[in-house]
């Protein structure tokens, strides 16, 4: 039998060869992507190329199965290629690089495919795939699992909802009062020891300006500035102990941050009239002992413990201090870092009374960690894969009549609608009309010859785009969306003389242009996208600017105001497909490992999309779990 | 930044243009290359007539964050800012601008200077921020007065 019997049969002759001659991107040679290069290359497709710009960690290799011991350290792309070359039978082109470099990944790169496999690990490159694929309507099958549950949808631009048409869960962040003030559960001192004491101790950038003597106060009261210059300076006293790198002076530490601190708090009773009052340490507690013991990490220690062991963890971070240029950044494999964030966060518990956690489950806690699981990568790279054939128009007998036929999957346990049934597959939607990505911006591609980014203005550029598309160049906003910066508007015009690389504006860049005029009913001109790509001519002349031909159309210009009802459309949108992502701290359920998928519920089952975030066995969008003062 | 948080930071720009209250301004700032900065503005926020506050304009930074506007920006008056809702850092503790609380993605820039600026004369003793004012207010109000007023003349406008 030939090894491509088995497709024949599935598609047939003719759709085979169309399989053979098809040439898809596959995003990410991670948990999902190890699963999918194995899943197109036995459906035989014709070219794939893989990127990933991550190197194989050993915590890879239980479910990252072309990757073996010896590859560790070694790129993921390259070596997957290589791993499979036993059973390959399609055309390979690895990349080592990150999907968004518009300088080794230029637009014009993107549409060479016919279809594009996501297989990624974090929010903001799935974003930006899902950007390119609207740019060039490029059909995108986006896939993300997490733990036991996953979810995967076939995106076909300008067709059915693309990635961004549903609202995505961030991190959870906390009131700056509970974390500096008020803890009532582990994660609140998690957090204050994690993004608050130990940044303030080995990550902060030393403050040279705060003993100015002509700072503005905001008083002029001598007794008051004396306090606020104590308050501010007393950090900076504990950051100058650990860079004193004098371990004797530990235990002052210890009495500013777990007694001082905490007394100062019990002053301000109105804090105190609903909650229980913290218990600072007792200055007898604090002793000495900076003997490095091991102690389990997976138990529960006694204060004394912790107390002990939160010095001498200190006194060895400081020493490091010394050798690793005065910063530390908190990692969760880095045992120090991890136990000075353990014991300061369970002797703050201990003062708050509040359950403390072992090291280990702080470790998952502070970590962001998801716990990444083989079956389930293999299940959700299995659907992306097959339905793919469907997109394709390659699946005779489950042919589709328009794109909305095509069905999206995601596990049901992670929303709650059926206990009984392990995948839902509805029908994909139709695109959200306030989708700010896909539905509230006209696209297009903006071709400018290489040569003349250093001499074309931004003037320039706006009376070009003022002519071919009927906008007034007086309420022309530019904003430049890669770098998050407002180029130019009715307010601001300094920049218009400027050349094109002076601000640089270069080929990649993505630029938002909005008119913003509007007539009496408050309908304006539609914003228009344009993706900067250099056009390689020899001798390049403004006259040689390309800009795609279109209609742009009058909509009606949404306004924060007219969004006050709470119950507008994109919100209400955003309620049914909700999902929150609980730090599920108080409950000890270790199945979910501390952290559980739930989705608001809703009557409204079809419209039900869970999303997860990630792939693998890592964070979420690891700094960013929280707002701190 | 999603495309949605630079969209609506654009709106808020033009609405706050057609439509702002008297006395307050607010703009982004610049960033080092000369362009503006729609995640992070200065505006100042005048004191009420009638109240002790009246004779300040109170600079505020307001940083919004990549998430905005599922998550409120984070507001702030100078360091060391004499008032029971604000932190020593600056930070304002206020329901609206909480993402666990009152925060909602339509609120407007106008709607958070607002919000400030009654904040100002009317502060929540129960979520006190800062040890000296919360305490002067309770329970020494001619010293809480005093050093408001002092306060004001320092941002005078």
């Amino acid at each position: 039998m030939s090894r491509d019997s088995n497709i024949t049969k599935i598609i047939g002759k003719d759709n085979l060869n169309k399989l053979r001659a098809t040439k898809c991107l596959l995003i990410g040679a991670g948990g999902i992507g190890s699963e999918l290069l194995k899943d197109l290359i036995l459906m035989e497709f014709g070219e794939i190329h893989l990127v990933d710009l991550d190197t194989i960690d050993l915590s890879n290799l239980n479910r990252q199965f072309l990757f073996r011991q010896r590859d560790i350290k070694q790129p993921k792309s390259t070596t997957a290629v290589k791993a499979v070359q036993g059973f390959n039978n399609s055309k390979l082109i690895p990349y080592e690089g990150n999907i968004m470099d518009t300088t080794q990944f230029p637009l014009h790169w993107f549409g060479e495919f016919d279809i594009i496999f996501n297989a990624l690990d974090n929010l903001a490159a799935r974003r930006y795939v899902n950007k390119m694929s609207q740019f060039l309507s490029i059909p995108l099958l986006e896939s993300g699992t997490s733990g036991f549950d996953g979810y995967m949808q076939p995106i076909i631009p300008n067709e059915t909802e693309c990635f961004d048409c549903t609202k995505k869960e961030t991190p959870k962040t906390f009131p700056v009062c509970t974390i500096r003030s008020t803890p009532s559960q582990p994660i609140h001192c998690i957090v204050w020891a994690k993004n608050f004491l130990f940044a303030q101790l080995f990550a902060a950038d030393i403050n040279v300006d705060s003993n100015s003597e002509n700072k503005d106060w905001g008083t002029t009261d001598e007794d008051e500035i004396k306090r606020i210059k104590q308050e501010t300076n007393e950090l900076q006293e504990l950051q100058n102990i650990i860079l004193s790198g004098d371990n004797s002076l530990i235990p002052k530490i210890i009495e500013k941050i777990f007694i001082h601190d905490i007394e100062k708090l019990l002053k301000i009773e109105n804090l105190w009239k609903t909650r229980t009052k913290p218990i600072p340490l007792n200055i007898n507690d604090i002793k000495t002992d900076l003997t490095d013991r091991d102690l389990d990490l997976s138990a529960l220690w006694s204060i004394q413990d912790q107390i002990q062991k939160f010095s001498s963890i200190t006194s060895k971070l400081m020493k490091r201090m010394e050798e690793e240029d005065n910063h530390i950044e908190f990692d969760k494999d880095d045992k120090d870092t991890l136990e000075f964030v353990s014991t300061a966060a369970n002797i703050r518990s201990h003062i708050f009374n509040i359950p403390q956690k072992s090291v280990f489950d702080i470790k998952q806690i502070a970590g962001n960690i998801i716990p990444a699981i083989a079956t389930t990568n293999a299940i959700i790279a299995g659907l992306s894969s097959l339905v793919s054939l469907r997109v394709l128009s390659l699946l005779d007998y489950a042919k589709i009549s328009k794109p909305t036929d095509l069905n999206m999957t995601f596990t049901t346990k992670a929303s709650n609608i059926s206990q009984n049934r392990y995948l839902s597959n509805p029908t994909l939607a139709k695109p959200n009309c306030n989708c700010p990505v896909c539905s509230k911006v006209m696209r297009g591609v903006m071709n400018i010859p290489s040569n003349i980014f250093k001499e074309l203005k931004l003037k320039d550029v706006i009376n070009i785009l003022a002519a071919k598309y009927n906008f007034d160049t007086e309420e022309l906003s530019i904003l430049d969306t890669t770098g998050q910066r407002l180029l130019s508007d009715f307010d601001f015009d300094s920049l218009d003389e400027k050349t094109l690389e002076e601000i640089k504006v270069v080929p990649g860049s993505v630029i938002l242009v909005t008119d913003e005029t509007e007539d009496e009913n408050g309908m304006g001109l539609k914003p228009l996208e344009l993706y900067i790509e250099a056009k390689d001519i020899n001798i390049g002349k403004i006259s040689d600017i390309a800009l795609p031909d279109l209609k742009i159309p009058l909509v009606q210009m949404t306004t924060p105001e007219e969004q006050n009802n709470e119950s507008s459309t994109f919100e209400t949108a955003v309620l049914q497909t909700n999902e929150v992502i609980n730090l599920d701290i108080d409950d000890d359920n270790e199945d979910l490992k501390k952290r559980k998928l739930q989705e608001e519920s809703s009557n409204a089952t079809q419209n039900k999309r869970s999303k997860h975030e990630e792939d693998d066995m890592e964070i979420i969008e690891e700094d960013d779990i929280i707002e701190l003062d | 930044m999603s495309s949605l948080c630079l969209q609506r930071l654009q709106e808020e720009r033009k609405k706050w243009r057609k439509d702002h209250p008297f006395g307050f301004f607010a703009k982004p700032t610049k960033k080092a290359d000369g362009t503006m900065n729609l995640q992070k503005w200065e505006a100042g926020i005048p004191g009420k007539e009638g109240t002790i506050w009246h004779e300040g304009v109170y600079p505020l930074t307001i940083e919004y964050p990549d998430e905005y506007p599922s998550k409120p920006p984070k507001v702030k008056l100078p360091s060391g800012f004499y008032h029971p809702n604000v932190y020593p850092s600056g930070t304002i503790c206020l329901s609206i601008l909480n993402e666990e609380q009152d925060w909602r993605p339509a609120i407007t820039l106008k709607q958070i200077c607002l919000g400030i600026q009654d904040l100002l004369d009317t502060p929540n003793p129960n979520s006190p921020a800062q040890e000296p004012a919360w305490r002067a207010f309770q329970k020494n109000k001619a010293d809480y007065e005093r050093k408001v007023v002092l306060q004001a003349k320092q941002y005078a406008k």
